[in-house]
């Protein structure tokens, strides 16, 4: 609606100013009289229609300013929103931790999970053992003997040195386990 | 949009003031004698602060571009209106 009423106010002074000097005689009083008439209408006309534009060109300005702000607020809101949840899940977080129920159950949890750990590492020793075993019965049926054997895996040489020690006394419990498996 | 009619409008009502100045001219030797010296007037004016520009701006506070396009644009609206009223039957 404003910019109409510039548009129209804008063409009726350009109008008012081109036209009766072109339409009317200077030479007639009363044609000169009414060529000022019309430059002074046009006059206002264009006065008006600027103060229009410059007032609707300050609103949309204001607008924009407006909407800017809005959509600040809105990412502003959204942020704040986001942060609280955040925080409030923490909280819920540390209160389910502090409540000693639940400890207890966190750390039967954790007790029942290091039982397995415990199991799986035995589990895992076993089949060392039976790989072990395994490669053991593969040389004695090659013709290996005991010494030789036990370089073979263990990668020490005879002698009275404390590894080879241990790994005859490693040796000869696998052996024995492996009798008493097929005595079973 | 709007500011650009704005400033259109501006350009409008410069040209329309001089020719009403020139019709005012036309009416009588004594009007024309004195709204020749308002053009003059005009014209020494505008030629003065386009050489004391730097004073000016710090005056009105506006850049040396917005003064410049308004000198201009005020000198080439009288001229417009002069050269309508002259044209005029």
């Amino acid at each position: 609606m404003s910019l109409l009423k510039i548009s129209a106010l804008t063409v009726s002074g350009v109008t008012l100013w081109l036209a009766p000097p072109f339409v009317f005689s200077r030479k007639i009083p009363l044609h000169n009289f009414l060529q000022g008439v019309a430059l002074v209408s046009s006059f206002a006309c264009a006065f008006e229609a600027r103060r229009c534009a410059l007032k609707v060109a300050k609103a949309e300005e204001f607008e924009a300013m407006k909407e800017a702000a809005v959509a600040a607020d809105v990412v502003d809101e959204i942020a704040t929103s986001a942060y609280v949840s955040e925080q409030q899940r923490r909280n819920e977080a540390e209160l389910l931790i502090a409540s000693d129920s639940n400890r207890e159950l966190l750390e039967r949890a954790l007790a029942l999970s290091s039982e397995d750990e415990e199991a799986e590492n035995v589990q895992l020793a076993q089949n060392a053992d039976n790989e072990l075993r395994e490669r053991i019965l593969q040389l004695q049926a090659r013709g290996y003997g005991k010494a030789k054997i036990i370089l073979e895996i263990w990668g020490v040489a005879k002698g009275g040195s404390p590894k080879y020690k241990t790994a005859e006394a490693q040796y000869k419990s696998l052996i024995e386990g492996e009798e008493r498996e097929t005595e079973r | 949009m709007t500011k650009a009619i704005a400033l259109g409008n501006n350009f409008l009502l410069t040209a329309i003031a001089s020719s009403f100045l020139c019709w005012l001219a036309s009416l009588h030797p004594s009007l024309l004698l004195f709204v020749q010296a308002l053009f003059a007037l005009k014209f020494i004016i505008s030629a003065t602060a386009w050489l004391l520009d730097d004073a000016i701006i710090v005056i009105l506070g506006i850049d040396l571009l917005q003064l410049r396009f308004r000198l201009i644009g005020g000198t080439i609206g009288a001229l417009v209106g002069v050269g309508v009223m002259l044209c005029r039957s």
